[in-house]
């Protein structure tokens, strides 16, 4: 079986994609890198961790869709690449700094509990999947909006904000909408990109939905409606009072 | 040291690996720890023909998978003279050839260290 991988060196900026045969079929992509490694090219570079699907280390993209390496089975002619919209290190490995940097802007922790608090089995189940979250920056590198906002607090932020605002725990919502404003909630194109990536079932985009009530139930207003609904340089402007 | 690259240190991984989970798993005997020690020996003293191909300055997980193996071989040593000199069985270390506890010699940790190139075991009792 022959598959392709996009190779990248900072070092001489060289950029090829390159083909490699492998003697064995029906394995996972993981294996089959480890195989490369050892066995044809030790300069392959990648990351792994877990080989199963828990530590989310090993996202690249097959075919222009985000996988785990560990989970995904490989067919013949994929074509690998590193994710998309984080600087490319060395061949399949990306720079994440950039991505968790959101999650510092969109204040996505825990601030401050409430004390003497019950939490009841309904409110754990509020947050349970976006908490099963393993950073594997799928959806980040999914998002299209970063063709055209590098600046975009995007899915894996909003997503662990929504989990921290969702929190009946946390008493300082106020701080965490407020920080989302800018670059964040409203600048979501509901694409839907993000949502079928995501290697643990959690939908992005809908958080992102349920920030939007959340912020407007607060009183924060979608800066697009605001300025004459010309839904951020669209077709209504002429309209604006 | 310089390192050249006449054997693939990949192949020795597998090989002490193998080996390890075959002769220093939860049965073993002297023999077969005598054995597997001769091969940690084997790569230890050829570490330096087993050197990483890739040569980058940038995130060379070659040479990083080198350095771990490298380390690995310390205590892989470290656990086989460990298992050596305790000649009894207890837990999850059981001596095939000595099945019997023997608290009065081994009842505590093993204590491990380097004299030179040496290394040393003794147990608190």
């Amino acid at each position: 079986m022959k598959i392709n991988i996009k190779r990248y060196n900072s070092e001489t900026d060289l950029q090829e994609i390159q083909e490699f045969s492998l003697p064995f079929e029906n394995s996972t992509l993981l294996d089959a890198l480890n195989y490369i490694k050892i066995k044809l090219d030790p300069s392959l570079s990648y990351s792994a961790g877990c080989r199963s699907g828990v530590c989310g280390s090993c996202g690249v993209r097959v075919n222009e869709t985000e996988e785990l390496a560990c989970s995904y089975k490989i067919s013949e002619g994929d074509l690998i690449e590193p994710q998309n919209n984080l600087p490319v290190v060395r061949d399949l490995i990306v720079d994440t700094q950039k991505m968790l940097k959101f999650t510092r802007i969109a204040k996505a922790w825990s601030s401050e509990n409430s004390e003497n608090i019950l939490v009841s089995e309904q409110q754990v189940a509020l947050n349970e999947v976006q908490s099963d979250c393993i950073l594997c920056g799928s959806c980040f590198s999914a998002c299209p909006v970063y063709a055209t906002n590098e600046d975009f607090i995007g899915p894996f932020a909003l997503t662990r904000s929504w989990r921290y605002v969702s929190d009946v725990r946390e008493n300082d919502v106020q701080e965490k909408i407020e920080s989302i404003q800018e670059n964040g909630i409203w600048d979501c194109t509901l694409c839907n990109e993000c949502v079928p990536v995501c290697p643990q079932g959690i939908a992005p985009k809908q958080d992102i939905a349920m920030l939007r009530s959340k912020a407007g139930i607060m009183g924060f207003m979608d800066p697009n409606f605001s300025s004459g609904m010309s839904f951020g340089g669209g077709f209504l402007e002429t309209f604006t009072p | 040291m310089n390192f050249t690259h006449e054997i693939e240190f990949y192949e020795q991984r597998a090989l002490v690996g193998r080996n390890f989970y075959e002769q220093a798993g939860i049965k073993r005997d002297q023999e077969g720890l005598e054995t597997l020690l001769k091969k940690v020996n084997y790569a230890k003293v050829h570490l330096s023909q087993m050197g990483p191909v890739d040569r980058s300055k940038i995130y060379n997980t070659n040479l990083v998978e080198f350095i771990e193996f490298s380390n690995s071989l310390e205590l892989a040593e470290i656990i086989l003279k460990g298992a050596l000199t305790r000649k009894e069985s207890r837990g999850a270390h059981f001596r095939e050839d000595i099945q019997s506890r023997d608290d009065k010699n081994f009842a505590g940790h093993t204590i491990v260290w380097k004299e030179e190139a040496d290394l040393c075991i003794d147990f608190i009792v």
